[in-house]
């Protein structure tokens, strides 16, 4: 009588357990769409930031009740919802990853949930775009630009460069001592790539076709820097943080680096400014876009109906305004990005930088990564010495044929 | 405290014996004994049987992106290992596993065995200092790794500018020197865990060995070679195997220094198979295929050890 309780007990105790962990999944949807599930990856952010007031303005505004998961990982959080069938209402993606999402069927195209993104930048959007559609809309971004010593240009007595050539003159003029002319991030990851195509796009190359003599120019502008000593070697295994806190201490007169590290850089108090990175011929290179969209995950109709009305409160020019300003980011909308600009003139290089970015999917979709990491792998046996940037280049490509 | 009395083997084996017992508490006890046993046949198979089930199933799937949403990924049998092993990397990448994990142990073992014989003596701040060798082994692998990539960082690093003058050494940006960067660092990391062990292998020596041999005349180096080395035999072989385990899936030290380059030259198949895995186009089927590589490495040393100690216990 005694035990047979306890066998009972004990032989149901793994039953409830699982029947435990299945019902933790993502609950809380309801059919009517008053109550939407929306992920992020802003962990640094909580209800009482510019990105938490955003989200309960938008509360506000249109009734809806917004369950909030907020998980550096979110990236790989949708993919494994997507295999348990427990997806999210909203996702806000940075923008690299919506082509492959946007591939795989999860998410929802403008066209069909109703978000209207009219007067967005075409060129951010195009980050967004696959087979002629848009997914999602735009909520800031911000790209590379060339950070310079003004004191260091000074003292080689030589002015931020806009052409190549004097990019090259301006790094070998102010490569003095302990200084190199140029910092950049070469590491073997998207975060090398990165850095690497404002030189790629800026030479007139096209990531369709990474062999081609304007891609060879840019990689060999790199590897001459890194060979003649302009450029330090370790550089190769730097990451964006490791360029900043070289440029910092003042080991580099200029570096490639993104709006991200403004705040560091101010709070340093070191004498900086900023100039888009220039292409061969001058004016702007079209630098690689930042920033993240704000999705809408496919669900049931009236669900994706809810999360398009929330998103379309989310990417308003007023409501997003505290947040964008408070993320260093850059409107997608032109005369909201030239207000910014108005009202803050050190923020006019990166509205013009922006203007010119470029989406690293908007040619190749979610064959990017693929591409990216061929050219991380050919930018390393360049400035390695182990093969020359064309060879190197050429088995890139080939790797992709 | 019934139930342990009573026979809680293999039901089935006992239903075809004639019934000793009552029907009704045979019974009882069969369906006790599976309750018993339930939880651990559901940890195991929920934790281990599973895992590594669907591991292997994986590594024969050609995994892709869609694949995560649509949950299909086709069969494609061992065609994953047969490109990894025709990749060019594959070769280069085991051959530096090799290396990464030989060195690592062997000087790894060298230095803790050299420590634990150091600490087996008593005097002062013996214990203090003891302790203190130990922190490699409390710090987080992350903070280890990020302090030794600034050490050997190629301008500003302590190790150029203390060790070598200044020199202009680039430890983890010359295809020839990051391997050795990151198996310096990994040894540091694991002596700690050699000396703890061996040193408590030293405990259960008997000092009247010790005293014995010194009477007849053998120095510290006989003692060492025909004491310490052959009574610690059980516990090397622990060690090593552990080490070797440890070494052989080491991810941490490698993705922080070096993330496997410059142009893979620090690659392991370990950091081989996260890259595969879960950058580029996250071809898991084919990170799975060199993880079920390791698998099998690791499975056969433990096997050889096994044998030896069965050996051993023959004697």
């Amino acid at each position: 009588m005694q035990y047979s309780r306890v066998i009972a007990a004990l032989a149901v105790a793994p039953l409830v357990l699982a029947v435990t962990a299945c019902s933790a999944g993502a609950g809380g949807d309801s059919a009517d769409g008053s109550v939407l599930t929306f992920w992020d990856g802003f962990t640094q952010y909580d209800a009482d930031s510019p990105f938490g007031q955003l989200i309960s303005t938008c509360e506000d505004e249109t009734g809806i009740k917004i369950k909030r998961t907020s998980d550096a990982a979110v990236t790989d959080n949708l993919l494994q919802s997507a295999s348990a069938g427990s997806t999210p209402d909203l996702v806000i993606l940075d923008n690299p990853t919506v082509a492959q999402f946007a591939e795989t069927g999860l998410l929802v195209d403008n066209a069909t949930s109703g978000l209207d993104t009219d007067g967005q930048r075409e060129n951010v959007l195009a980050a967004a775009q696959v087979d002629d559609k848009t997914y999602g809309g735009s909520l800031g971004s911000n790209t590379l630009a060339l950070f310079y010593n003004t004191e260091k240009l000074k003292a080689a007595d030589v002015a931020p460069p806009t052409t190549w050539d004097e990019l090259r003159a301006a790094v070998q003029a102010t490569t003095q001592g302990d200084t190199r002319g140029i910092a950049f991030s070469a590491t073997n990851s998207e975060e090398g790539t990165f850095q690497f195509l404002p030189f790629f796009w800026g030479a007139g190359a096209d990531l369709a076709d990474l062999s081609s003599p304007e891609a060879t120019e840019a990689l060999q502008l790199w590897t001459d820097w890194m060979q003649s000593g302009q450029a330090a070697e370790s550089n190769i295994n730097s990451n964006q943080q490791d360029v900043r806190d070289q440029f910092l201490a003042g080991g580099a007169a200029m570096m490639v680096n993104g709006t991200w590290q403004l705040g560091a850089l101010d709070d340093a108090g070191i004498p900086y400014a900023v100039v888009p990175i220039p292409a061969i011929d001058g004016g702007p290179a079209p630098s690689p876009l930042g920033g993240e969209f704000i999705e809408v995950v496919a669900s049931d109709e009236k669900t994706q109906a809810a999360s398009a009305d929330f998103a379309q409160c989310f990417i308003d020019p007023e409501n997003a305004r505290a947040w964008i300003e408070g993320q260093n980011y850059i409107s997608p909308y032109p005369d909201e990005a030239e207000a910014q600009a108005e009202a803050n003139p050190a923020l006019r290089p990166w509205v013009d930088a922006v203007a010119a970015a470029y989406g690293r999917t908007s040619d190749l979709g979610s064959e990017y990564p693929i591409a990216s990491q061929a050219i991380w792998t050919a930018m390393q046996e360049s400035l390695t010495g182990a093969k020359t940037p064309s060879e190197a280049l050429e088995t890139a490509q080939k790797s992709l044929d | 405290m019934v139930l342990q009395t009573e026979p809680v083997a293999a039901d089935t084996a006992v239903h075809s014996l004639p019934p000793v017992h009552r029907r009704r508490q045979l019974k009882l006890s069969d369906l006790a004994g599976i309750a018993f046993l339930l939880p651990v046949i559901a940890f195991l198979g929920l934790f281990l049987v599973i895992p590594i089930i669907r591991g292997i199933v994986l590594s024969m799937q050609d995994w892709t992106l869609i694949s995560f949403v649509t949950g299909e990924a086709p069969f494609v049998g061992l065609q994953n290992f047969i490109d990894i092993v025709s990749d060019p990397d594959f070769f280069p990448i085991s051959w530096q596993s090799l290396v990464f994990t030989v060195v690592s142990l062997v000087f790894q073992y060298a230095i803790g065995m050299g420590l634990a014989v150091f600490f087996s003596r008593r005097f002062p701040l013996s214990v203090v200092l003891r302790s203190l060798i130990l922190l490699p082994w409390l710090l987080p692998v992350i903070v280890t790794a990020t302090v030794w990539r600034w050490m050997f960082n190629q301008d500003y690093g302590v190790v150029n500018s203390a060790l070598f003058g200044g020199a202009d050494i680039g430890w983890l940006s010359n295809t020839d020197l990051s391997l050795w960067a990151v198996i310096i660092a990994n040894i540091w990391l694991g002596i700690p865990f050699n000396m703890v062990l061996l040193y408590g292998g030293l405990q259960s020596i008997p000092e009247s060995l010790y005293e014995a041999a010194a009477l007849d005349g053998a120095n510290g180096w006989r003692s060492f070679w025909s004491i310490t080395f052959p009574l610690l035999r059980p516990v090397s072989a622990v060690t090593l195997l552990l080490g070797l385990i440890y070494t052989l899936k080491a991810f941490d030290i490698i993705w922080v220094m070096t993330r496997g380059g410059p142009v893979n030259s620090s690659h392991t198949l370990s950091t081989w198979s996260y890259q595969l895995s879960f950058e580029g186009d996250r071809a898991l089927g084919m990170g799975a295929a060199v993880s079920q590589i390791l698998v099998v490495i690791t499975l056969v040393f433990g096997l050889i050890y096994l044998w030896a100690l069965r050996r051993e216990e023959a004697r």
